[in-house]
């Protein structure tokens, strides 16, 4: 059929695009020195790997955009960017390992920042629960249950989807129970392998379930069980994942390998 | 389950098999794979995640049930199990040309022409009233499940796996602001009258690009929660154009379309849309518009977009107005002669179609199929009405005078004339 108003004059001609919410895709990446070499080094590769296919399903989503933004903690904590970044425009920076595990100051950093007033989150048009992703190697060496207690006191942290992500044995995995409040939602790998495999699973699986408007039905699960359980279910059906360990399970411990790719 | 490898090959229970080509895309229920079935590319669907017995049960008995209409890109075979740790079923694939109602709702394409959404609109109502008439219900319906060609408005429906018998559902949950909103408040199960509400969703968002039940309260909920959006999509949800209640109105920062949309599109579409998201059809799901209704209303505003008598492009007109405003010209369009055929008000304005779905008393026929057409004469400028049905009408001029008009031929497009198009419709033409 032509187009038979092909003029500016006619108002069917002029569209724009729909509102979308935004949800922040939020890592939390431990940058100690134990964590140099392989293990930062496999990280750095990871992410930006699997930036792309963040990026399609953004792109493609009718229900929200996804935005990025990366806190790094060592002896201190830092922000790659100063604001979450559209992950169509983001670049991923390589981060560097070196220094101790604060923790505790990067909980404080992410309560200032899970805040529509001063925080990151004033999007216009409203934003889902974001999603946060916490990767470590170790013990927090400063004292990080104050921070947790407040952190856990904020709204948008209340909502949110957390999974970690524990990188080898010497991952204290309390602490990151602690965080994400539910044990099924901590992984711990011990290998180069299985690291990046996990980090793309990971934030593949909560991007694609976290950026659309619920699934709703009788027995509807919500999104950071609905997350989990999926992550958990590709994990059981991947032979190649079957040496991570999800929440308190051991099965895997002592086969930690980190002598590179 | 394993993925696929290119190669593999999958048995069906029809006795037949598929082999894998390459993969089309995944989602979150599984992946789509091109494979070779009957000698011929088709798509298989493939599931990562657990359905139960009962959900491939129900997929064999629709595979053996047939489409309801060539709309559906349908399981044509399903695979026999205990392969591969998984099944899937095989279906039709989507040609090149079609489009997600996602990539309209992301101004990414655009229809033609708005014969093109109506066209779209009109095959989604047909395609669903004929599933609904053999006792089913699509019951997972959101904007990923349409694809459609935006130069004719051609529709394709896949993800046809959910499909089942009224308040049976196979596990798989819908989206909230697709839902009805006993189903957000999880208080029921989907059957033809939460289909009604989907369907309602579906065609505001192609006609107005915006969505139904996001206007302002969304815009000032700074984190749409899962506790928030049953708030906004469950019993309490309040449609932007509700007449009455202004709470969720349009935001003009985010909301463009609609608001530049509304007006421009026939008074009937908004009463209509009025009815289907008033209070009364959100709370009591038998008040609901049917994809019936839907079906005649789509059909009336097709007979509304007209050519301008003064610019010759096309715009709505309103058949109970005595003028309307061309949408380009911003001219005065005189209400012209109108057909009048059972509730069918038709402007007679010259390229005017009278289709057979109208002028018969059931819908049950092509409603692309044209009877008559308005026609000016070169000569004298007057427009006339040419039978092109295949069969005679009788004709009862003003004067009473009967003539018979075979078909090839015409006759004036006057008021006053009474057409009998067959023996159930008789048809008046008023000034």
């Amino acid at each position: 059929m032509p187009d038979s108003n092909n003029n500016q004059t006619d108002p069917f001609n002029i569209v724009d695009v729909i509102p979308r919410k935004v949800m922040t895709l939020f890592y939390l990446v431990d940058t100690s020195g134990s964590m140099a070499g392989a293990k930062i080094g496999a990280l750095n590769t990871a992410i930006r790997e699997t930036l792309p296919i963040i990026e399609e399903i953004s792109s493609s989503n009718t229900d929200s955009k996804i935005k990025v933004a990366v806190l790094e903690f060592s002896s201190g904590c830092e922000w790659m960017y100063p604001n979450p970044i559209d992950v169509e425009t983001f670049e991923w920076r390589d981060l560097q390992a070196g220094g101790l595990t604060s923790l505790g100051a990067a909980y404080d950093n992410l309560s200032d920042k899970l805040s529509k007033s001063h925080g990151f989150m004033m999007e216009a048009t409203g934003s889902f629960a974001p999603v946060i992703i916490l990767l470590s190697d170790g013990a927090p060496t400063d004292h990080p249950q104050h921070a947790l207690e407040k952190l856990k006191s904020n709204n948008w942290f209340k909502v949110a989807t957390k999974v970690a992500i524990a990188i080898g044995d010497d991952c204290v995995k309390s602490t990151l129970i602690d965080f994400t409040g539910n044990s099924e939602a901590v992984l711990t790998v011990h290998n180069i392998d299985e690291l990046k495999k996990i980090i793309r699973l990971v934030t593949v699986t909560a991007s694609r379930v976290n950026s659309k408007t619920t699934s709703v039905g009788k027995d509807a699960p919500d999104k950071s069980t609905e997350t989990v359980n999926t992550i958990q279910a590709d994990i059981a059906n991947d032979p190649t994942l079957k040496g991570i360990d999800v929440g308190n399970s051991s099965t895997n411990a002592g086969t930690d390998d980190w002598s590179g790719w | 389950m394993a993925e696929l490898a290119p190669g593999t090959i999958i048995q069906l229970t029809n006795g037949k098999s598929c082999r894998i080509i390459e993969e089309l895309g995944r989602g979150g229920q599984g992946i789509v794979y091109k494979v070779d079935y009957d000698g011929k590319p088709h798509a298989l669907k493939w599931y990562i995640i657990n359905n139960k017995p009962a959900f491939y049960a129900n997929l064999e008995n629709n595979v053996k049930n047939g489409a309801p209409n060539e709309s559906f890109l349908w399981p044509l075979a399903i695979s026999s199990p205990n392969q591969y740790g998984s099944r899937g079923y095989v279906m039709k694939l989507r040609p090149q040309n079609y489009e997600e109602i996602g990539a309209f709702m992301l101004a990414k394409v655009r229809f033609a022409s708005p014969e093109a959404l109506i066209e779209a609109a009109i095959q989604i109502c047909s395609a669903f009233q004929k599933l609904h008439i053999i006792g089913l219900s699509y019951q997972d319906m959101n904007d990923g499940n349409f694809f459609i060609d935006p130069s004719t408005g051609d529709v394709l429906i896949c993800d046809n796996d959910n499909v089942a018998p009224n308040k049976v559902n196979m596990g798989i949950v819908g989206k909230s602001g697709y839902m009805a909103p006993e189903i957000v408040d999880k208080e029921a199960m989907p059957d033809r009258y939460t289909d009604y509400f989907s369907l309602g969703v579906i065609l505001f968002i192609l006609f107005y690009l915006n969505r139904p039940f996001e206007g302002k309260r969304v815009i000032n909920c700074p984190c749409i929660t899962e506790e928030a959006e049953r708030k906004l999509f469950g019993r309490g949800c309040v449609f932007i154009m509700d007449p009455v209640d202004d709470s969720n109105r349009p935001d003009p920062r985010f909301h463009k379309n609609v608001m530049r949309r509304w007006p421009y599109f026939p008074r009937l579409l908004r009463e209509t849309f009025i009815k289907a998201f008033g209070k009364e059809a959100i709370q009591n799901p038998t008040k609901r518009v049917m994809d019936k209704t839907w079906q005649q209303v789509l059909l009336q505003i097709r007979a509304q977009y007209v050519s301008c008598p003064h610019c010759g492009r096309k715009t709505f007109i309103e058949p109970d107005s005595e003028a309307s405003l061309c949408i380009n010209c911003r001219n005065r369009v005189e209400r012209p002669i109108i057909l009048k055929i059972g509730n069918y008000r038709i402007p007679l304005l010259e390229g005017q179609k009278i289709y057979r779905c109208q002028s018969q008393a059931s819908m049950n026929v092509d409603l692309s199929e044209v009877y008559g057409i308005i026609i000016k004469n070169p000569t004298n400028g007057k427009l006339g009405i040419k039978n092109i049905s295949g069969v005679t009408w009788a004709v009862t001029l003003p004067n009473g005078e009967i003539r018979n008009v075979e078909d090839g031929r015409g006759l004036p497009a006057i008021a006053d004339l009474k057409i009998k198009f067959n023996h159930d419709v008789t048809a008046l033409t008023t000034l």
